[in-house]
């Protein structure tokens, strides 16, 4: 399932238009607000669903090697984080629904856990 | 060796990484395996972010040192009390600021602990705490080099020194008056070939001339043919090469819209990677290959139109190939063990310029040709059929800006991208007499019909990233030398002349370390440079 399938499945609002990293394939996700887990568990080439709307997202997001953030339950950042994630490459998407229903809808479309 | 080392401000959520990111840069210099560099970020991110967290300030020192990266942060208080409970996962002091923030999770410091081979911590009350770790490093994998046909005649050489800046991956030098190209790093355009006055660096035909004979099937790209001035059409010079006496003549423009037309179908399908680049110069493969590596899924899986019409025309006769440079030169006389004779434009001039004065009755107005604009040519090859599909960019810095906002994500509006080392595409190389855009512009005119032949080849190897810069195989070597190199960057003046016959300190400072130069090539070195080179 591609950034691009999932985004339109789920109604996204797509809020990096510059970035060409709709195409890329995505199997693995992680749920989390505490960016240490994040920085432990979350899945290379995978997609986070967080609260968290800050700078240090995009940083451990970076550093995680994370395709794309979900910004759950009408979370949205501000210019200055949506510019660097822009900058390194980090996808974001920003939905009305809460993170657990973002989940249950991810495992759906066929999104895991990473191993 | 000490490579970083970086103040961290106590609270300063918004500057957080930026110590360890640098870690990052000189860990991928020494070509560090990504799964490894992974880790070591990961540590040294949560080590810089306590010190923002929980204290008053403090600094990042990472050096490297034989075959591991060693990492130390300290800060100046106000220290730890229980390092047991501090080491206990879930166990945290963070403040209200910090866990609103989605820190103080208490895992910081077993996340460290995780991902090191070494990891020690000791921390006074009131001083402030120590934290260091250890990485053990592993190179990443190695790919072979690459082949070029641009040749030296190193006796022609004035030292006009063009090259050294013209070249666009810093692949050449001229150390004592002789010009060299490191042959990992060159990507086989003609850059350096175009400004090259004396004509030292150039590339050769695998024959002198052209030799026609009834079983020769000659294949020639369309500005070869449009190198006669404005009175005589692409049509006229075909059926003058026809004359000579040859069994067949292709052209390779329909393999070249062939290919276009296979790369517009994989480029709607799902498999790609967009904006999708199309093989269509070697130079450009060869760039993504060696300094974009991340784009080779976006690189299109075929050959380009001049190589598939080698591969269907293959054992058909004896083959000639007119190449128009020294990528296309490599591509045609490669691996295969099955190679064409390859001439020059020059000498596809030569062997038609006689004819053309003999038989002065068949010249052809321009005007007449056009007149027959609805040649079966197909609307494929027209390029205003596919402007907003197919993006063409010629030109070396050209392509490079628009490689690296592919890269930086910047290119979604794009879908299908045919990138060429040289201005105006394959009409551009500096092998060609014509001014490449009038050369293009009398093809567009009046071309002959298309080859029916023509259709679009896969390539059967996968593209594979090249070994570009690479200090040593050997990861303990590799960091030595990265020391070395650093420290005599240091003393040079860092203006990036190039007098000394590279194309940068930088260059320079590497050239030595690795021995293709004596330590005192700099002619403009500070006195002091002697002592840092120790």
């Amino acid at each position: 399932m591609t950034l691009r399938d999932i985004a339109e499945r789920l109604g996204l609002s797509r809020l990096t238009p510059e970035l060409a990293t709709e195409a890329a394939e995505i199997t693995e996700g992680y749920v989390s607000d505490l960016l240490s887990d994040v920085l432990a568990n979350g899945p290379k080439g995978g997609l986070l669903v967080t609260v968290q709307v800050h700078l240090n997202v995009i940083a451990v997001a970076v550093h995680a090697e994370l395709a794309a953030v979900i910004f759950a339950a009408d979370r949205v950042p501000d210019e200055t984080v949506r510019a660097r994630a822009v900058q390194e490459g980090v996808a974001l998407y920003s939905a009305n629904a809460s993170a657990f229903e973002l989940v249950g809808r991810l495992w759906e479309l066929g999104v895991r856990a990473p191993e | 060796m000490r490579t970083v080392c970086r103040q961290i401000q106590g609270g300063g959520y918004e500057e957080g990484g930026a110590a360890s990111r640098l870690v990052k840069e000189q860990l991928k210099r020494i070509g560090a395996d990504p799964a490894v560099v992974r880790r070591a970020m990961i540590a040294a991110y949560e080590a810089e972010m306590n010190v923002v967290i929980h204290s008053h300030g403090g600094e990042l020192r990472a050096w490297l040192e034989d075959d591991c990266l060693h990492v130390e942060v300290t800060d100046t208080g106000p220290g730890i009390p229980n390092i047991d409970q501090a080491m206990s996962p879930g166990y945290s002091t963070a403040s209200a600021k910090a866990r609103e923030l989605g820190f103080g999770a208490g895992m910081g410091l077993p996340n460290i602990r995780k991902n090191t081979d070494e990891f020690a911590i000791e921390s006074k009350v009131g001083e402030g705490t120590r934290l260091s770790f250890t990485i053990g490093l592993k190179p990443q994998a190695l790919y072979g080099s690459g082949r070029n046909s641009i040749r030296i005649a190193a006796e022609k050489c004035r030292q006009s020194l063009r090259c050294v800046h013209a070249c666009p991956t810093q692949a050449v030098r001229v150390f004592r008056g002789k010009p060299d190209i490191l042959d990992y790093l060159c990507i086989d355009c003609s850059a350096c070939i175009a400004v090259c006055p004396s004509g030292t660096l150039h590339v050769t035909g695998t024959a002198a001339e052209l030799k026609p004979g009834a079983d020769t099937v000659l294949v020639v790209p369309p500005a070869a043919l449009v190198q006669f001035g404005p009175g005589v059409s692409a049509e006229r010079v075909l059926r003058e090469a026809a004359a000579l006496g040859v069994g067949e003549v292709h052209v390779t423009a329909a393999w070249d819209a062939a290919l276009q037309q296979a790369v517009l179908e994989y480029a709607a399908s799902e498999a790609s990677s967009r904006p999708v680049i199309s093989p269509v110069c070697p130079a450009i493969v060869n760039l993504v290959e060696t300094r974009f590596p991340s784009l080779i899924s976006h690189l299109a899986p075929f050959v380009a139109g001049f190589e598939a019409a080698h591969r269907v025309l293959n054992g058909r006769g004896a083959l000639v190939f007119v190449a128009l440079c020294p990528c296309q030169r490599t591509a045609l006389t490669g691996a295969d063990s099955a190679a064409p004779e390859v001439i020059l434009p020059a000498a596809f001039s030569a062997a038609i310029f006689p004819r053309l004065k003999s038989s002065a009755g068949a010249r052809t107005c321009p005007e007449t040709a056009a007149a027959g604009d609805e040649s079966p040519l197909g609307d494929a090859t027209d390029p205003r059929v596919m402007r907003s599909e197919v993006l063409r960019v010629g030109g070396l810095q050209h392509v490079i800006n628009v490689l690296e906002a592919i890269e930086n994500g910047l290119a979604g509006d794009l879908s299908v991208l045919e990138l060429y080392a040289c201005d105006q595409g394959c009409f551009g190389p500096p092998l060609l007499a014509s001014d490449p855009h009038l050369a293009l512009w009398r093809w567009e005119a009046a071309p002959p019909p298309p080859d029916p032949e023509a259709r679009a080849v896969r390539r059967a190897a996968a593209f594979a990233p090249r070994r570009g810069l690479r200090l040593d195989e050997d990861m303990r070597k590799a960091i030595q030398k990265l020391a070395r190199i650093d420290k005599l960057q240091r003393s040079l003046p860092g203006s990036d002349c190039g007098i000394c016959g590279a194309p940068s300190c930088a260059a320079l400072a590497e050239d030595t370390v690795l021995g293709r130069v004596a330590a005192d090539a700099c002619p403009r070195q500070r006195p002091t440079g002697e002592e840092d080179t120790k």
